[in-house]
C-alpha cells in the first residue's frame, strides 16, 4: 500500500440475493483515496454510488454477499481488510475517524434531541465532562459550518430548522469527531442552488483547513469539477472511468463520461441538449457484454458480447471500454 | 391577448405553530406576503426562489390545501373560496398537482393500473377506462406492461411518469409541478423537460412550475416570477430575466460557479 494512501479498495464485489438470482450490485471495484485528496463519485441515479459509500463503512445490507478488500490506513483503525473485521473493530471504523454526511440531513438528526445535545454526544467523554468547554466547542463547530446564529441553533430541535440549516448542522455533526475522512453522499441534491454553493464552499474551506480527505457523491458534474481532485464515473455498479478530475473533464475517454459531460455543458446553453437515450438498466436485468452498450452511440458488435475489463487509460486513470475515445 | 386562467391577488399566508408539548410558543410566521400574479391559458409560469421562500405555500393555496390569511385566488374569473359542490369538484379536476417526491404519492399496495383506474372513476365503462389509460401511458412514454406492476417495481423515472399520467387523467387545464427536477440527475431532468414539452403540445394545458433552478426552468417557462422571503421580487418573460435581470437576487440566482456566491446571505 502506498504511504500516502488513506483508503484502498480492490476487487470489491457486493451481491444481493433477489428472487431468482444473486446479481452483483457492485462489481470489480478498484480505487484509492490519498490523504488530503478529495474524490468525487458521479453517475446517474441507480448506478451504485450510494451503495459504494455505505460499503466503505461496512453498512451493506445484512443478506449481502461481499468479496474483495477495503483497507484503511489511519490512526485507530487496524490496517487490514474491513471485510474480516469483528463488529467491535467495525465500531472503530464508523467512529470518530470517519465522518458521514447523508443526503437527507433531517432524517439523520434525532428529532427529540436539541442540535447542541447531538453534537455533544459525539465528543469524547473527557471533553463532554467539561461542559462549558464542550459547549464552546460545539458552538464553534456550528459557526464554522456557516450558521449565523449558532447559539439559537444549539438550542433548536431539528424540526425548527430549514433544509439548509439542517444540512449545516449535519455537517457540524460529521466534523464533531475531527474525522480524517469525510464521506458525503449527495449532501446537496435536495437543496437550492444558493444554499448548495454556500455549503460546498464551507465544506471545501473546512476540509482544506483541517487537511481532511473527502469522498463526495454528486450528480452535479459542475460541482464535482470545482471541488474534487480525482473523479470516479459509475454505471450499473461498475467504475466505467476514473482519473484526475481536470483530465477527465478535458478528455473524457469513456462514451458514458462523454455523454454525462455533454449533458452538463448543454444545460448551460440555450438549447435543450439531447439526453442519453434509454434508462439505466436494473441490476436484475443487465444487458450482456458492456452494460452501457444499448445506450452507447459508439457501440460495436463486440460490446454486446464481451464485458470490457478495467484497463489503464491514456490520461493516467483507468477505463472500462473496448473502444475508448482517445 | 390570452385569457387569464388564474389570477392571484395580494395573497398572504400565515402559519401558526402548533401549541402543546414539544412545541415552543412562537409568533405567527408569515410565509407569503402580498403575492400577486396571473397565469394565462396555455402558458408556463415558473415560480423560482430558494428553499423556504414560500413557493410551495403559494401552490398549496392555489390547490386549496392551505387557507390564505388575506387575498384572493381567481380561477376562470371565479373566486375559488366561493366554489362549492360540483363547481369545486370541477375545479379540483382542472387543477392537478405533481409533487416533488412522486414515489411517495403512489399507493404501495395498489398496482399502477388500479391507481390509474381510480383516478378515472367518472368513466363507468371499463373498456373506455382501459382505452384512456393506454392513451395516457402513450402520452407520458410508459410501456403497457407496467399496468400490473407495483410502485416498488418501478424506477424513479417511471414513478414520475405514472404520477404525471395520473395527474393528466381528469384532463386538467393547469398542472402545478412542485420541484419536479429536484434530486434528479441531469439525464433524467432532460427527459422530463422533453416530456413536459410534449404533454403541453398534446394536451394544451398550462403549467405552474415551481423550481429553485433558474437554469433548468428556462427550457420550459414563458414567464418567470422570482420569490424571496415570501415576496415576488421580479417578474418578467424568460428572455428578459436572463438578459436583463433587475433585482440583485435574480442576478445571484443566475450565477453558476460556487465562488461567485457569497458564503452566507
Amino acid at each position: 500500500m502506498n504511504k500516502t494512501s488513506l483508503l484502498e479498495v480492490s476487487d470489491f464485489e457486493l451481491r444481493l440475493p433477489q428472487r431468482w438470482a444473486t446479481p452483483a450490485i457492485l462489481k470489480d471495484i478498484h480505487f484509492e483515496v490519498k490523504s488530503g485528496e478529495s474524490l468525487a463519485i458521479v453517475g446517474e441515479s441507480g448506478s451504485g454510488k450510494s451503495m459504494l459509500c455505505r460499503s466503505l463503512l461496512g453498512l451493506w445490507p445484512e443478506d449481502a454477499q461481499v468479496e474483495g478488500r477495503i483497507v484503511y490506513q489511519m490512526p485507530g483503525i487496524k490496517v487490514d481488510n474491513i471485510l474480516n473485521f469483528t463488529e467491535k473493530e467495525m465500531e472503530k471504523v464508523r467512529g470518530r475517524q470517519i465522518g458521514f454526511l447523508f443526503q437527507e440531513s433531517m432524517a439523520s438528526l434525532n428529532p427529540v434531541l436539541r442540535c447542541g445535545t447531538q453534537i455533544l454526544d459525539i465528543f469524547p467523554p473527557h471533553v463532554r465532562r467539561q461542559r462549558k468547554e464542550a459547549r464552546t466547542r460545539a458552538l464553534q463547530l456550528l459557526h464554522l459550518s456557516g450558521l449565523e446564529d449558532p447559539s439559537k441553533v444549539y438550542r433548536s430541535y431539528p424540526h425548527e430548522l430549514s433544509g439548509g440549516m439542517a444540512q449545516r448542522v449535519a455537517l457540524a455533526l460529521a466534523l464533531a469527531g475531527s474525522p480524517s475522512l469525510l464521506i458525503a453522499d449527495e449532501p446537496f441534491s435536495a437543496l437550492d442552488i444558493i444554499t448548495t454553493n454556500q455549503i460546498i464552499r464551507t465544506l471545501v474551506k473546512l476540509t482544506k483547513e483541517r487537511q481532511m480527505t473527502v469522498v463526495l457523491v454528486l450528480h452535479n458534474l459542475q460541482l464535482a469539477a470545482a471541488n474534487s481532485d480525482w473523479m470516479i464515473v459509475m454505471y450499473a455498479g461498475r467504475i466505467m472511468e476514473q482519473g484526475k478530475t481536470a483530465d477527465l473533464f478535458d478528455k473524457p475517454s469513456h462514451p458514458y463520461s462523454q455523454a454525462l459531460l455533454s449533458i452538463a455543458d448543454g444545460l448551460e446553453g440555450d438549447k435543450l441538449p439531447d439526453g442519453i437515450p434509454g434508462e439505466i438498466p436494473s441490476i436484475e436485468a443487465l444487458p450482456s457484454g458492456c452494460p452501457f452498450h444499448p445506450r452507447c452511440r459508439y457501440a460495436q458488435p463486440k460490446c454486446a458480447e464481451l464485458e470490457p475489463a478495467d484497463q489503464a487509460a491514456v490520461h493516467g486513470g483507468r477505463i472500462r471500454c473496448h473502444y475508448p475515445l482517445w | 391577448m390570452k385569457a387569464k386562467l388564474v389570477e392571484i391577488r395580494d395573497l398572504t399566508i400565515r402559519y401558526r405553530p402548533k401549541d402543546g408539548p414539544g412545541f415552543r410558543k412562537r409568533s405567527v410566521f408569515e410565509a407569503v406576503r402580498a403575492v400577486s400574479f396571473e397565469i394565462f391559458k396555455g402558458e408556463t409560469l415558473a415560480l423560482v426562489g430558494e428553499s423556504g421562500s414560500g413557493k410551495t405555500s403559494v401552490a398549496m393555496a392555489l390547490l386549496g390545501f392551505t387557507e390564505p390569511a388575506q387575498g384572493s385566488i381567481f380561477y376562470d374569473a371565479m373566486d375559488i373560496r366561493s366554489l362549492a359542490g360540483s363547481q369545486m369538484q370541477k375545479y379540483r379536476r382542472s387543477v392537478q398537482p405533481v409533487f416533488q417526491d412522486s414515489a411517495n404519492t403512489l399507493n404501495p399496495r395498489m398496482t399502477v393500473g388500479a391507481m390509474m383506474e381510480d383516478s378515472l372513476w367518472p368513466l363507468h365503462d371499463r373498456v373506455s377506462r382501459r382505452k384512456r389509460i393506454a392513451e395516457l401511458f402513450d402520452a407520458v412514454g410508459l410501456d403497457d406492461r407496467i399496468y400490473r406492476r407495483y410502485s416498488h417495481q418501478l424506477s424513479g423515472g417511471q414513478k414520475q411518469r405514472v404520477a404525471l399520467a395520473r395527474a393528466l387523467a381528469p384532463r386538467p387545464e393547469l398542472l402545478v409541478l412542485d420541484e419536479p427536477f429536484s434530486a434528479q440527475d441531469a439525464s433524467i431532468q432532460i427527459n422530463l423537460i422533453q416530456l413536459l414539452r410534449n404533454i403541453k403540445t398534446t394536451f394544451g394545458c398550462s403549467y405552474l412550475l415551481i423550481s429553485h433552478d433558474l437554469h433548468l426552468v428556462k427550457f420550459l417557462a414563458d414567464r418567470i416570477a422570482i420569490m424571496k422571503s415570501g415576496e415576488i421580487v421580479e417578474t418578467g418573460n424568460c428572455i428578459d430575466i436572463f438578459l436583463r435581470p433587475v433585482h440583485p437576487y435574480t442576478q445571484l440566482l443566475l450565477k453558476r460557479k460556487a465562488t461567485e456566491f457569497p458564503e452566507s446571505t
